[in-house]
């Protein structure tokens, strides 16, 4: 069987992974699936640690991806709705074109 | 199920106002009434459940508690949901599009925060966190045909997910060492022995993930720019529910679960570092503001840091910190007044720059004395009740040895004072722009009547709130 480590190893290369996307990309849906990549690699932490750790018949750790699936999926709907408002306005997805705030 | 009707009278109201609103189209400040006498009705529910006599009573299993101190902070967000939906109807911002849907997004983050007030389980928290912040990321950008909202909605939206993958990914590693997602069973599983390092690691990531809801200095960087943007009843939701929740959150995982003596090792280094740069930033930042919205931003991320303070200060205090509750009392009241004497104004002076509030008490009385009152009560200076909320924090601080937190917070209030008494000065000894009174109806008078007075009053008496306090002690 795959040891517990391999599986944090590739949730923390994941996790980096979609936060290097999101510090350093400037496209706005780009941005948006590099949050999900973090939200994702969070979810196979909790699978992996539910199947190795001491009671796998709690279901918790599948409870938890369960309800982290939903939400990522809420907020990836009210975040694309909210990039489509920007586009119609600005004519680009691009980030560093919005600076109407700083007086 | 008597412990969660407040949460499902708001949902349900909330589902069957989108519906309604969607089908009927009826008059957007109908909307409005209804949403307020919901909350009203949340409220009287609240107060009227009884309390069992043990430290928490534990429905679902431990997942939910109905404590008094998960009560003290009910009333305290639904009072702030139904003082927003106040400053909606009296702001009535007709530039608004869908202005009905705009009264009912509050009923659905008031209810995510009554959860978040009672959650013992980090499936709740996460859950009822998401709640409060996707509604937000909705309102925040409501006015979807103005650059400045939509900027705003874009940062809030980005990093705010950004902040709940933290979270998330903190979570995951408490629950992969201690088994568990039960604030208690994690306090259990930690007992008296060290931190393993992957605790440590999701600590810090939840510390994050909760840094990013109060505001708290290096996880700032939404709050002036969303604060500017945003619809002001949201940047007043924003600045007083959405910080409370953050603290409550804070007690509760700190105290509950990581609450072993190697565990305060680990988080109050941690939350000393974030509080001593909150104030001294939140208070420096903001003396070269123009913006009144932006002001306050900068002056909310300063009272971030002094109730982290009262949190780190009392750790051994029996229930949670009693200062911070003292705090965000004051806190409220001087918020929610400052905000709807902006709300109304705005929409005779067609801005939020200090420079066009000058020579307010020549145009509206009543208005200029209510703001002054909220910004000399956040500023600190006695009688107002935010010199008690002030003293209490740094009592606590100073009884707990905290001696540096100390002094940089009296400098940082001290540094407080400028920028506040600034906008004071402009209001009543600078000639005004133009002459016009500003318009405010019979109802916002009173209310802001209310708000000054309960300000005054409770800072000549400070009994009341002690009282108060005491009894969400006990």
């Amino acid at each position: 069987m795959v040891p517990l480590h391999y599986y944090l190893v590739v949730s923390a290369i994941l996790f980096f992974v979609g936060l290097l996307g999101v510090l350093t990309r400037r496209h706005a849906i780009i941005v948006l699936i590099g949050v999900e990549i973090m939200l994702n690699a969070a979810n196979l932490n909790f699978i992996a640690f539910w199947r190795f750790g001491p009671n796998p018949d709690l279901l918790l750790g599948q409870l938890f991806t369960l309800f982290s699936i939903a939400i990522a999926g809420a907020e990836a709907a009210v975040g694309l709705a909210l990039v489509i408002a920007v586009y119609r306005f600005y004519k680009t997805p691009d980030l560093e074109k919005m600076t109407s705030l700083h007086e | 199920m008597p412990w969660i009707a407040p949460e499902i009278l708001l949902t349900a109201l909330a589902c069957v106002l989108l519906l309604v609103e969607a089908f009927a189209k009826p008059c957007p400040r109908l909307i409005g009434f209804v949403t307020l006498a919901g909350i009203f009705a949340a409220i009287g529910i609240t107060i009227a459940t009884p309390i069992a006599s043990e430290f928490y009573v534990a429905p679902w299993g431990g997942l939910y508690c109905l404590d008094r101190p998960a009560q003290f902070f009910k009333v305290f967000f639904l009072v702030t949901a139904a003082l927003v939906t106040w400053i909606s109807l009296a702001a009535d911002e007709e530039s608004l599009p869908n202005r009905g849907e705009f009264f009912v997004f509050p009923l659905l983050t008031a209810a995510g925060l009554c959860l978040l007030a009672s959650t013992m389980d980090f499936m709740v928290l996460f859950v009822a966190l998401e709640l409060v912040t996707i509604s937000f990321y909705i309102l925040v950008a409501y006015q979807r045909t103005n650059a400045i909202a939509l900027e705003a909605g874009v940062k809030y939206l980005i990093l705010g997910a950004l902040s709940s993958a933290f979270l998330v990914m903190g979570i995951a590693y408490t629950f992969g060492i201690t088994g568990s997602t039960q604030f208690v069973e994690i306090g259990r599983a930690i007992g008296h022995g060290p931190l393993p390092l992957g605790l440590k690691f999701g600590l810090l990531l939840i510390i994050f993930g909760l840094g990013f809801k109060v505001a708290a200095v290096p996880f700032h960087l939404w709050a002036p720019d969303v604060y500017q943007g945003a619809p002001t009843s949201i940047t007043a939701f924003l600045s007083v529910g959405s910080k409370a929740a953050g603290f409550i959150l804070l007690m509760r995982v700190l105290y509950t679960a990581f609450g072993s003596a190697a565990a305060f090792a680990t988080w109050i280094p941690m939350l000393s570092v974030l509080a001593a740069l909150s104030m001294l930033l939140g208070n420096l930042a903001a003396i070269p503001q123009r913006n009144l919205k932006r002001l306050l931003a900068y002056s909310s991320i300063g009272h971030s840091g002094f109730m982290l303070i009262g949190i780190i200060a009392q750790i051994r205090t029996p229930g949670l910190a009693i200062s911070v509750f003292i705090y965000l009392i004051t806190y409220l009241l001087a918020n929610l007044a400052a905000f709807l004497v902006i709300a109304v104004a705005s929409k005779t002076i067609r801005g939020e720059q200090i420079h066009q509030y000058a020579g307010l008490w020549q145009r509206s009385p009543v208005l200029a004395a209510s703001l002054a009152i909220a910004l000399v009560s956040l500023a600190g200076i006695p009688p107002t009740i935010g010199f008690i909320g002030k003293l209490s924090i740094f009592g606590a601080a100073w009884q707990s040895g905290l001696y540096p937190l100390f002094w940089i917070g009296v400098v940082s209030a001290v540094a407080g004072l400028y920028y506040y008494l600034g906008v004071v000065k402009a209001m009543f000894w600078s000639e005004p722009l133009d002459n016009t009174p500003i318009p405010a109806c019979l109802c916002t008078k009173a209310l802001l009547l209310v708000l000054s007075g309960l300000t005054l009053l409770l800072g000549f008496w400070p009994q009341g709130l002690q009282h108060l306090v005491r009894i969400v002690q006990s």
